[in-house]
C-alpha cells in the first residue's frame, strides 16, 4: 500500500536527477543573488569550480577595513557580522554577499568583516573574473552589468540614508 | 625590563623582510628539489605565457580545456619537428664550415699569444702565458663539430628536454588553474586576500613581460637577419637568430651578438675591415630600432625599472648564477619589487585575527 504524501517516482528518474553536490549548492546560492541574475545555471556551474571555500570560526576576522580585498564573499553557512568604527552595519546569514567593490576595484576594504558564528565562505575573486572575461566576454559582461547594478543599488540606499539622517547628526 | 620578541613584528618593514625572506628559502627549497627538471619546467611556464591568449581564444569558441591543450601540444610539437628539419642542417653546415675556421684562428691566437709570451718575458712580467695559451686553445678546439656531437650528454639532454617540454606545457595549460587554486587553498584565511593579490599582480606583469620580450627578440632576430643577408653574410639567419638570443641577456646582449659574424669575417682569408663595419651598423639599427620603437611598445610599459637597478641586478644576478641569472634578472628584479611592496602594502594593518 502507498503511504499517502509520499510521491512515487519510476526507477529511472534517479538516472535523470541532478544529484545535490556541493558545487550545486554553491551555484543556487550564487543563482539566487543579484549579482548572478540572468546567467545561466551551466555557466555559474563553471564559474563554480574556481571558486575559493574557506572555513572561519566564530569570531574570526574576515577581513579589516583598509585590507586589500580581491573578491566578493558569498555565506554558505554561518553568519557574518559587517561593521564599521565599531557599529555593527549587517548582520548577514547564509546566501548573503559581501564585498563586492573589491571585485572592480583595487580600493581597501571599506568596514570590517568577522564571522558571527562558524561559517563557511565562499569566495569569487577579481582574477577569476578577468580569466572570464578572457573566455567568455558575454556572461562576463552580464556579470559585470549585475554588479554595476547592485553598486548603484547599494549606493542609492547609502545616499537615502544620509537624506534622512538630521543635519545634526552629521 | 623584559624583551618579547613579537614586539619587533610589530615593526612594519621587518615584518615584510621575515615574510619576504622565507618566501624566498621557500622558492629556493623548491628550485634545489626541482633542479633536474627546472629548465624544462620554466620554458614550458614561459611557453604558457606566449600561448595562453590563443588557448583564452580556443575556450572562448566552445572547445574545452583539455582539447585547447592538446592544440598547444601538437603546435608545439610541429614547431620542434621544423626547427630540428630546417634549422639543424644549416646550424651543421655553419658548424662545418666554421670549424677548419676556428682551427685557422687558433693558429692565429697562438702566434699571437706566443708574440705576447715573448714581449712579457722580455719585460719580465708576472703572466704565466703558457697556461692561457692552452686554455684558450682547449676552449677554441672545443668548438670543433666532432667534439659538440662527442659530448653526448649535452646531446641527450637536449633530446630529452625536447620531448619534455611539450607534454608539461600541454599539463600546464591543461591543469595550471587547478593546481593554482589548490595552491592558494593553504595560505592561512588571514593573509588569503593578500596572497591572491599579490599573486594576480606578478603574474600579469611576468606574463605581459613574456610576451613583451618574445615579440621584441624576433623583431631583433629578423631585422638582424634581413641585415646580413643584404651585406652578403653567409648563414644569415643563424646569424640573426644567435642575435636574437643574446639579446635575451640584458646590457651584453647586443655585444655578444657581434661575436659570430666577427668570428665568420676573420676566419676567412682576407678579413675586410667594410665587413666590420657592416656588422655594428647592422647589430647597431636592429638595437636602435629595438629602443626606439619596440620597447616603448612592448616592454617599458610592462617593466618600470630604473635602468641603475637592471645593471646592478643584472651584475649580482650574473654573478649568482652565471648566464641563466643575468636571462632572469630582469623579471626576478619585477617579482621582487612587487613581492616587496604588496607586503609592505599589505601588512600594514595590526589588528588581530579574532574579534
Amino acid at each position: 500500500m502507498q503511504e499517502v504524501g509520499l510521491v512515487q517516482h519510476p526507477f529511472w528518474h534517479n538516472l535523470f536527477r541532478r544529484s545535490v553536490t556541493l558545487e550545486s549548492t554553491i551555484a543556487d546560492l550564487w543563482l539566487n543573488t543579484a549579482l548572478f541574475d540572468r546567467i545561466a545555471r551551466r555557466h555559474c556551474e563553471t564559474m563554480v569550480p574556481n571558486m575559493q571555500l574557506r572555513q572561519y570560526g566564530k569570531g574570526e576576522v574576515i577581513f579589516n577595513q583598509g585590507d586589500l580585498g580581491i573578491g566578493v564573499v558569498m555565506i554558505l553557512s554561518g553568519s557574518v557580522s559587517i561593521s564599521s568604527n565599531g557599529n555593527q552595519l549587517a548582520l548577514l546569514s547564509k546566501g548573503d554577499f559581501f564585498g563586492e567593490v573589491a571585485l572592480v576595484s583595487d580600493e581597501p576594504r571599506t568596514a570590517d568583516a568577522f564571522a558571527d558564528q562558524d561559517s563557511e565562505l565562499v569566495f569569487f575573486l577579481r582574477p577569476h573574473l578577468i580569466e572570464l572575461l578572457e573566455q567568455h566576454p558575454p556572461i562576463a559582461s552580464q556579470l559585470m552589468l549585475n554588479l554595476a547594478r547592485v553598486l548603484a543599488s547599494r549606493l542609492r540606499a547609502s545616499n537615502d540614508m544620509l537624506n534622512r539622517t538630521p543635519d545634526s547628526e552629521l | 625590563m623584559s624583551f618579547n620578541i613579537y614586539q619587533l613584528f610589530d615593526n612594519r618593514l621587518l615584518r615584510t623582510l621575515v615574510v619576504f625572506g622565507c618566501l624566498v628559502l621557500c622558492v629556493w627549497m623548491l628550485a634545489w628539489l626541482l633542479k633536474p627538471v627546472l629548465l624544462p619546467i620554466i620554458i614550458s611556464l614561459v611557453l604558457y605565457a606566449l600561448f595562453k591568449p590563443w588557448v583564452n581564444r580556443m575556450v572562448r569558441g566552445g572547445r574545452t580545456r583539455s582539447s585547447a591543450a592538446l592544440m598547444v601540444l601538437i603546435t608545439i610539437v610541429g614547431i620542434n619537428g621544423s626547427l630540428l628539419a630546417v634549422l639543424v642542417p644549416e646550424v651543421m653546415t655553419s658548424l662545418s664550415t666554421l670549424s677548419p675556421r676556428v682551427q685557422r684562428l687558433a693558429l692565429i691566437g697562438e702566434d699571437l699569444f706566443a708574440a705576447f709570451s715573448s714581449f712579457a718575458e722580455r719585460l719580465q712580467l708576472p703572466f704565466e702565458t703558457s697556461q692561457w695559451l692552452t686554455s684558450v686553445k682547449g676552449r677554441l678546439v672545443s668548438l670543433d663539430i666532432e667534439s659538440i656531437l662527442a659530448s653526448g650528454n649535452t646531446v641527450l639532454g637536449v633530446l630529452a628536454n625536447l620531448i619534455l617540454v611539450p607534454f608539461l606545457t600541454f599539463f600546464i595549460v591543461r591543469d595550471y588553474p587547478k593546481f593554482r587554486n589548490r595552491l592558494m587553498n593553504t595560505v592561512p584565511n588571514k593573509y588569503f586576500e593578500l596572497a591572491w593579490h599579490i599573486y594576480f599582480r606578478v603574474i600579469r606583469q611576468l606574463q605581459s613581460y613574456v610576451r613583451g620580450l618574445l615579440i621584441q627578440l624576433t623583431i631583433m632576430a629578423l631585422i638582424s637577419a634581413l641585415g646580413f643577408w643584404l651585406t652578403g653574410f653567409s648563414s644569415p639567419l643563424t646569424l640573426g637568430i644567435l642575435v636574437g638570443l643574446f639579446g635575451i641577456i640584458p646590457w651584453l646582449g647586443p655585444l655578444l651578438g657581434t661575436i659570430p659574424p666577427l668570428l665568420q669575417i676573420l676566419s676567412t682569408t682576407e678579413p675586410q675591415l667594410i665587413q666590420i663595419i657592416y656588422i655594428f651598423v647592422v647589430i647597431g639599427i636592429a638595437y636602435f630600432i629595438d629602443n626606439m620603437f619596440v620597447v616603448p611598445l612592448f616592454i617599458a610599459n610592462v617593466v618600470s625599472l630604473h635602468p641603475l637597478f637592471v645593471i646592478i641586478g643584472v651584475i649580482i644576478f650574473g654573478g649568482l648564477f652565471g648566464v641563466a641569472g643575468m636571462v632572469l634578472a630582469i623579471p626576478a628584479i619585477v617579482v621582487v619589487k612587487l613581492l616587496i611592496t604588496g607586503l609592505y602594502q599589505g601588512l600594514a594593518i595590526q589588528t588581530g585575527s579574532y574579534r
